[in-house]
């Protein structure tokens, strides 16, 4: 029976919103304390280093002061790098945080005996701060989760962040004017020492918790070094060019901002510093409800990539206000909108572009790119401004005309950069191909050539077979006379490679050894090899040698000549026809091998109703060999009547292959009939499970859709053979081969399959103790495997085949770091439709959100364990119904005990075996242990 | 011991390291061509240098292999016998002895490679779970610190 979900505990309810999982909580809640410690230090420290120096300069001095900002960035990065390599991330933070907590005693020393000059230092040193400070957290954040991790959990640290901002402004706001501007340096200060505090406790554990998030094993840094990795990756280069003008258009209008409140408040320091905190403060709560109530779920609906676009398109409304009302109202929404959105939104999916970057790349560059691309970025800002209020004269308002210049550009840039954002994610599951063909072309070419020459002289005559297969990738260093005494090799096996060999790489001067090799050797195939080196090496229309060969007194090989021969010209050697036929009827009253060349000859005659006749003839031999041949002529003659004959040949493991082979040369017109017999559930197993690579290798549209419309086969190695046969025929598709409603119906209706599966496998016990418990857990588990290679096989139909199957192999590989970025990528690239249910089948099967998924999705309700048998007993799958069977007697589940009964008089003589075992233990009370 | 079904027999054969690979419906499939069989003490399963022919899965006793006469190791439960001549066609190297009272699964080499024709899955993963071996054996030899002298404790285990 069925049982109701269970009503969730508010922390449970809490837990599901943020979709923060077990092991997760520690390093998410240390990050967003680290983060908003952090940004409160900056918030408060801007404020007041804003006010300090706009109340003792012009605002025309900031863009001077914006350019020492991004000169010292510069100095400070380069050597954050080296100690980056020498001390690991982790301990780099929280020493350097101390560092800057001491800074901030020595500021305010200075402050207290009002040397001049020092406003300007605070704000080109807080400058630096405010950019060290969030990009050490988010390295920490990048290094600690991966793709899917980083997904869900950024957006919580990044609230973090912004609780800080609205802590940081409130501070400023209502201390500032109370315990004075300088005295807020001391409030940072205590916030840097907390911060530095947590980076010490998330050093170690956390951050070698991922594979590949040691930074012990992450290769060196430097600035030149990143600068290399950017200029190589194109996508490097797209995220490069964003962060330029996002900041680019940032600082300008920051400018702005800072412009129109030096206008407002003068020289009036405490009312700028409370100005100040209010903005930040105010800015930072509404940028925290948007993060806390938007952020994830855009998240989650349009991608990283499409989130990038919110940003510059406020900017740009905001930046056109100010462009016709310079006001302070003008100014509040464009600075504020920028705020607002870069620390939520914009920063959320910019920190989840880096993650499908591999981590030894990305601590590379994201320092580089954070601190000395902004920076340049400020630096360009800086210029621009000098030039427009310096020389162009611009007013506050006109400047927008740069800003709006610089915005424009940013807006294609992301565009670009969210096409590229999925192809980076396809290109980090994409496997490497290897070319075995390539490799073995190399090792023949290489010194392993004199080991083959002394192997080729072996006695042991595997390994000259062996040795001579070597040969087909390269002969260099094998002499002449070597290769000819292997063509009169005493092995039949060796003188066939031999003769491949001397064929497919064409190596001249063998005619004479080839003719010894044609007399030697009986087989057809062999021959005909032979027959077309030796046209190979005749003049063009003079095959003297090969007419020669015709009057040999070996009837085989004059007869294999013959054919030859006919085969080249029929009009002229059509007198050879009749001459070959009658050798054909002749050899049917003779020994086995005489009868196998004439099978296989028919099949390189002209088509001929008597050639048909002698065909009908072989394929019914009594021995397989001579069958074999036969089938290997029916490729060129398609006798019509001979198609049930040769499909129960399927049967047969010796004939198997070459019936296939048979059966598809026939070509859709045998499609009807395949097709009537495997849907037949009747028809013989062995016979219904070669037919779907049958259909495979006919191929096209008509054999696709029998293939979609027998998927609703009960027995699961026919529908294997099935969804192999579709996943054949899909590796040479054209686009509109397979309909996509309809396949998705498929992938749905597998899916539900799937979930049921996973439901059933955790109602039934892990008890140790439990023998067939555990087996029937083991089947179950088997079977939902297979439905996840299905599912994947059919997504492979109507998406891009080799993307879908190497997320499927990345996913099943056991590496979390592959996994998460397949699930990312998927997560791109699946439609709406599908994409919950796929991703929500690619859960940890233990946990409980597997429960949740099947039944929002599907309304599969979890189960009792007996429930889950007598589900079990009632399926289609007799391998399935006998663990059940198995199981149920040995848990002693007599409610059962009819059920089972039933299943004994099975057909399946497995599934009747066991249920009559079943049913004997359950009647005695014996649970068989 | 009761003659087992073939659902059991699938059950123990799932213990047998060279069918680790297997599935469980995979394994049922070899069960049903594993004939039960009971040898009394003293018995002698195969000889050295006699052609192959089946292999032996434990179910319950114990097998004495030996060489030249000279007793090499024991086999228990769920330990197979002839694992080596049943796939590289050579005669057997060793002799088995029946120790004590003893049942096995006895499975033909012919209905095994017949079963291997009619089912290419079962040979392909009973070909990961010998490279999966192969790879951690590389991987372990690899791991391993390079030493010229032989370690006394790097004995190689005897072979079966």
């Amino acid at each position: 029976m069925p049982t109701s979900p269970p009503v969730l505990h508010p922390r449970q309810r809490l837990r599901r919103y943020f979709d923060i999982r077990e092991g997760e909580w520690r390093p998410t809640l240390l990050l967003a304390a680290q983060l908003m410690m952090g940004i409160a230090a900056v918030i408060c420290l801007k404020a007041t280093s804003d006010s300090l120096f706009l109340s003792k300069f012009p605002a025309s001095r900031l863009p001077w002061v914006d350019l020492a900002v991004t000169g010292l960035v510069g100095l400070v990065v380069g050597v954050y790098l080296r100690l980056s390599n020498r001390l690991g991330q982790g301990r780099l933070v929280s020493l350097s945080q101390v560092f800057l907590a001491a800074n901030l005693l020595l500021f305010w020393l200075l402050m207290r005996w009002e040397l001049p000059g020092v406003p300007a230092l605070v704000y080109i040193w807080v400058g630096v701060f405010a950019v060290l400070v969030p990009s050490q957290v988010w390295t920490l954040a990048g290094l600690v989760f991966d793709t899917r991790q980083a997904k869900r959990v950024f957006s919580l640290i990044g609230s973090g962040g912004l609780v800080g901002a609205a802590l940081g402004g409130q501070l400023a706001s209502i201390a500032g004017p109370r315990i004075g501007a300088e005295s807020l340096l001391l409030v940072a200060m205590a916030l840097v020492l907390g911060c530095a505090a947590i980076a010490f406790c998330l050093d170690s554990p956390c951050l070698l918790a991922r594979p590949g998030a040691d930074p012990s094993k992450e290769s060196k840094a430097s600035l030149g070094e990143s600068f290399r990795q950017v200029r190589e990756s194109r996508y490097l280069t797209v995220i490069t060019a964003a962060i330029f003008l996002s900041t680019l258009a940032g600082t300008l209008v920051k400018y702005q901002f800072k412009a129109v409140v030096k206008l407002q408040y003068l020289d009036d320091a405490s009312g700028m510093v409370s100005f100040f905190g209010d903005f930040y403060g105010y800015v930072a709560v509404f940028s925290f409800l948007f993060h806390t109530l938007l952020s994830a779920r855009l998240l989650r609906w349009i991608g990283p990539g499409s989130a990038l676009l919110i940003l510059p398109c406020s900017l740009l409304m905001g930046s056109g206000v100010l462009l016709f009302s310079a006001t302070l109202w003008a100014a509040v929404l464009a600075r504020g909108s920028d705020q607002a959105f870069r620390h939520s939104v914009d920063r959320a999916s910019l920190e989840l572009l880096y993650v499908p970057i591999s981590a030894a790349v990305r601590t590379r560059v994201k320092g580089f790119l954070d601190m000395v691309v902004s920076r340049s970025a400020d630096a360009m800002a800086s210029i621009l401004l000098l030039a427009a209020v310096g020389v162009l004269r611009f007013d506050v308002g006109q400047i927008s005309w740069v800003a709006l210049s610089v915005i424009g550009i940013w807006v294609v840039v992301a565009m670009q950069l969210r096409r590229e954002y999925v192809q980076t994610l396809r290109n980090s599951i994409e496997r490497k191909e290897v070319n075995p063909e390539a490799l073995l072309r190399d090792l023949a070419r290489s010194e392993a050539g004199s080991l083959l020459q002394g192997t080729l002289q072996s006695s042991d005559l595997k390994s000259v077979e062996h040795a001579v297969g070597w040969l087909r990738f390269g002969a260099a260093g094998v002499e002449h006379a070597q290769i000819a005494a292997l063509l009169a090799h005493e092995s039949g096996a060796i003188r066939v490679k031999a003769m491949q060999v001397v064929a497919t790489r064409d190596l001249p001067g063998y005619r004479d050894e080839v003719l010894r090799f044609l007399a030697l050797e009986p087989g057809v195939e062999a021959r005909w090899q032979g027959l077309r080196y030796l046209e190979g090496e005749a003049d063009p229309g003079h095959l003297g040698v090969i007419e020669a060969l015709t009057k040999s007194n070996d009837r085989d090989l004059a007869a294999a000549a013959s054919a030859f021969l006919l085969n080249r010209d029929p009009a002229k050697y059509s007198s050879s026809e009749a001459a070959l036929l009658a050798f054909v009827d002749s050899a049917r009253s003779g020994d086995i091998p005489a009868r196998q060349t004439a099978a296989r000859l028919i099949g390189f005659l002209p088509s001929s109703e008597a050639g048909t006749l002698l065909l009908e003839g072989f394929l019914r031999d009594e021995s397989f060999p001579v069958v074999e041949a036969a089938l290997s002529s029916v490729a060129a003659l398609k006798p019509k009547r001979e198609v049930t004959l040769i499909r129960g040949m399927l049967r047969d493991r010796n004939l198997r292959a070459a019936a296939r082979k048979a059966l598809a040369a026939y070509g859709e017109s045998v499609l009807p009939q395949l097709h009537a017999e495997l849907a037949d559930a009747s028809a013989e197993p062995a016979v219904r499970r070669q037919i779907p690579r049958v259909l495979a290798d006919i191929g096209g549209q008509r054999a696709a859709e029998l293939l979609l419309a027998s998927l609703d086969e009960t027995d699961h190695i026919v529908r294997h053979q099935i969804l192999r046969a579709l996943s054949r025929i899909g590796k040479h598709r054209s686009s509109d081969l397979f309909q996509r409603a309809g396949v998705e119906d498929l992938i749905v209706q597998e899916l539900r399959r799937y979930f049921t599966e996973v439901i059933l496998l955790r109602a039934v016990s892990d008890t140790s103790s439990r023998v067939g418990a555990l087996f029937l857990r083991r089947a179950l588990d088997e079977r939902i495997r297979l439905r996840l290679d299905w599912i994947f096989r059919l997504l492979a139909l109507i998406y891009p085949r080799r993307e879908m199957l190497d997320a499927y192999h990345w996913i099943v590989s056991g590496r979390a770091d592959l996994r998460s970025n397949a699930i990312e990528f998927l997560d791109r690239r699946l439609e709406p439709r599908l994409r919950l249910m796929v991703l929500s089948a690619l859960e940890d099967r233990e946990s409980e959100r597997v429960f949740e998924a099947a039944g929002e999705l599907f309304g599969i309700s979890r189960m009792a364990e007996t429930a889950a048998l007598e589900n079990l007993l009632s399926t289609s799958d007799p391998w399935l119904q006998s663990c059940a069977c198995f199981a149920a007697a040995e848990g002693g589940r007599t409610r059962l005990r009819a059920a089972i009964a039933t299943l004994a008089g099975s057909s399946d003589p497995l599934l009747a075996e066991t249920a009559s075992l079943a049913s004997r233990r359950l009647a005695s009370g014996s649970n068989g242990s | 011991m009761e003659t087992l079904t073939t659902f059991e027999r699938a059950i123990r054969l799932q213990k047998v390291d060279l069918f680790s690979g297997l599935a469980t419906d995979q394994l049922a499939l070899v069960a049903s061509i594993a004939g039960q069989i009971e040898c009394k003490t003293g018995a002698a399963l195969f000889e050295e240098n006699h052609p192959p022919g089946s292999l032996y899965v434990l179910l319950e006793g114990r097998v004495e292999m030996s060489r030249e006469g000279k007793a090499m190791f024991t086999v228990g439960p769920d330990e197979t016998i002839g694992n080596w001549a049943f796939f590289d066609d050579q005669p057997s190297v060793v002799s088995a002895k029946v120790l004590e009272d003893t049942w096995l699964l006895r499975i033909d080499r012919e209905d095994f490679f017949d079963l291997l024709t009619d089912h290419a899955e079962i040979t392909r993963n009973l070909f990961q779970a010998l490279f999966k071996r192969v790879r951690s054996l590389l991987t372990a030899g690899l791991e391993r610190p390079q030493s010229t002298e032989p370690s006394p404790t790097e004995n190689p285990p005897p072979s079966r």
